[in-house]
C-alpha cells in the first residue's frame, strides 16, 4: 500500500511539469500561431523513438519555426546526454534553461549530478533555482529525488557530510514533505560517514519501514551495527543483503551507478571480513 | 501512443534535413582508417546500452580494478576534464568502432594529450567483460572524470 501511495505521489508532484508533454495551447492563447505550430511539431517528434532521425528532424524544425521552443531544445538534448556527447547536450539544454529557467535549471542540475558527478555545477544550478522561488523548488529524476536531497548528496560527495546531514534533516522537517524512495538510505550512509552509528541505524531502520526493497539498506545497516558492536546482527543483515542482491533487489540505473550503490563484491568482502573476525 | 524507431514519413523530410541528422544520435560509422578490420557488427539491429539491462562481468568494481591495476597515472600529468569513449559491442561480445571525445569542466570540447587518450583507449579496448546478446549489437559508453591528474570517477 505504501508503495502504491508513493507511486501516486510521484504521479502528481513531479517537478514543475517537466515530465508532462508541453501544453501547446499556451501559445494559442497568446495569439502566437507560429510557436503553436512549432510546439505541435515538437510533440509530433515524441511519436518516434528518442534520438531517431525522424524525432531529431522534427525537433530541429520546431526550433527553426520558433526559436523560443524550450521543450524542443530539451527533448533534442536528451539522446546526446545518454550517449555521452555532453558538449552537444550542454549546448542544447543551456538554450532551454535560458528560455525557461524555472523548468529546466533543476533538471540540468540533476543531470550534472547524475551523469557527470559535477557536484559544483549541480549545486550552482539548484541554488540559482532556489533564488527564483520562495516555495518548494521541486523534484528531479522523475520525482525520485527532491532537489534539496540532490543538494545534500552533492555536499556528501564533496566530503561535507555534516552540511549534507543538516540539509537532509531540514528537508524531512519540511511541511507536507513525503520522503523519497531512497532518502533515509542516503541519510543513513551520511551518518555512517560521520561515525554516528546509532543515527545511521535509526535512519536505515526507517528506510526499511519506508521501502525495504534494495540490498543497499541492509548492507549499510550491517555496517552501522558493527559500529555499535552488534557483530552477530551485522552478519545476519549482510546475508539478507547478499540474498537481495542476488535476486536483483538493488539499486540500478541504465545510465550511471547511483550514489550509495553497492556491488556484490562489497557484500562478499564484508562477509569474508566478518567471518575471519569471528574465527579469531 | 505509437513509438517507432524508423522514419515512417521520410518523404516529408527534405534531403538537407535527412543528411544533417544521423539515423540515430550517437551512431558511429565504420572508418577503415581507424577501425579494427577484424571487428564486424552482427547482422542485427544496434541498440543503445541504456535501453536494456546489462552488467559488465564483475560489475563496475571489475572495471575500476582494471584501470587501477593497469593505468600508468603518471601519464595523466596536468590533465583535467572528461574523456568519453563510445564503442560498439556485437552479438558475440566483441568490441570495435571506438571513438573518443574530450571535454573540459566548462563543457567545451577539449583536446587531451595524445598519451593520455592513447592509454585510456587502449585499456578500454582490453575490457572484455561486456555481455553479449545474440539478437543485437549495442553501443556502450564509458566516461572518465579526471581531476588534477587523477581519475576521480569512471562513469558507465
Amino acid at each position: 500500500m505504501k508503495r502504491f501511495t508513493y507511486i501516486l505521489f510521484l504521479f502528481f508532484f513531479v517537478a514543475k511539469g517537466l515530465c508532462a508533454q508541453k501544453n501547446c495551447n499556451v501559445y494559442k492563447y497568446r495569439g502566437d500561431d507560429t510557436c503553436y505550430v512549432a510546439c505541435k511539431t515538437a510533440i509530433q517528434a515524441d511519436q518516434y523513438q528518442e534520438g531517431s532521425q525522424a524525432s531529431q528532424i522534427l525537433l530541429s524544425r520546431s526550433i527553426n519555426q520558433c526559436s523560443n521552443m524550450d521543450y524542443a531544445y530539451y527533448r533534442k538534448s536528451i539522446p546526446y546526454l545518454k550517449s555521452g556527447d555532453f558538449v552537444e547536450w550542454r549546448r542544447l539544454i543551456d538554450q532551454a534553461v535560458e528560455i525557461n529557467p524555472a523548468v529546466y535549471l533543476g533538471y540540468r542540475g540533476w543531470c550534472r549530478f547524475n551523469f557527470l558527478r559535477d557536484f559544483d555545477g549541480a549545486l550552482s544550478d539548484i541554488n540559482q533555482l532556489d533564488k527564483m522561488y520562495d516555495g518548494d523548488i521541486g523534484y528531479a529524476d522523475s520525482g525520485v529525488y527532491h532537489l534539496n536531497v540532490i543538494k545534500a548528496l552533492c555536499f556528501k560527495e564533496k566530503g561535507q557530510t555534516r552540511k549534507a546531514i543538516r540539509i537532509m534533516e531540514a528537508q524531512f522537517k519540511t511541511i507536507k514533505y513525503v520522503p523519497g524512495y531512497y532518502d533515509y538510505l542516503h541519510l543513513g550512509v551520511m551518518k555512517l560517514e560521520a561515525q554516528d552509528f546509532e543515527g545511521a541505524e535509526r535512519a536505515l531502520q526507517k528506510q526499511i519501514v519506508h521501502n525495504d526493497y534494495v540490498a543497499e539498506t541492509y548492507f549499510f545497516l550491517a555496517l552501522a551495527k558493527q559500529g555499535i558492536g552488534k557483530t552477530y546482527e551485522s552478519l545476519h543483515l549482510l546475508e539478507t543483503a547478499y540474498e537481495k542482491y542476488k535476486k536483483g533487489e538493488r539499486r540500478y540505473s541504465p545510465y550511471t551507478s547511483p550514489i550509495d550503490k553497492i556491488y556484490l563484491i562489497d557484500i562478499e568482502n564484508e562477509l569474508a571480513r566478518l567471518g575471519s573476525l569471528s574465527e579469531r | 501512443m505509437m513509438v517507432s524507431s524508423y522514419c515512417l514519413s521520410c518523404n516529408d523530410f527534405t534531403e538537407e534535413e535527412l543528411s544533417s541528422h544521423p539515423i540515430h544520435v550517437g551512431d558511429i560509422k565504420a572508418d577503415i582508417k581507424i577501425d579494427d578490420p577484424n571487428f564486424k557488427p552482427c547482422d542485427h539491429k544496434i541498440h543503445q546500452h541504456y535501453n536494456f539491462k546489462s552488467t559488465y562481468r564483475g560489475e563496475k568494481p571489475a572495471i575500476i580494478a582494471h584501470f587501477s591495476e593497469k593505468l600508468n597515472s603518471g601519464i595523466l600529468k596536468k590533465e583535467n576534464g572528461y574523456i568519453s569513449i563510445r564503442f560498439l559491442v556485437n552479438c558475440k561480445g566483441e568490441t570495435g568502432r571506438y571513438r573518443v571525445k574530450g571535454m573540459d569542466f566548462d563543457y567545451k570540447v577539449k583536446k587531451f594529450d595524445q598519451p593520455t587518450v592513447k592509454q585510456l583507449l587502449s585499456l578500454t579496448k582490453k575490457l572484455d567483460g561486456w555481455p553479449a546478446f545474440e539478437n543485437f549489437n549495442y553501443y556502450q559508453n564509458i566516461t572518465f572524470k579526471i581531476v588534477n591528474s587523477q581519475i576521480e570517477e569512471i562513469l558507465t
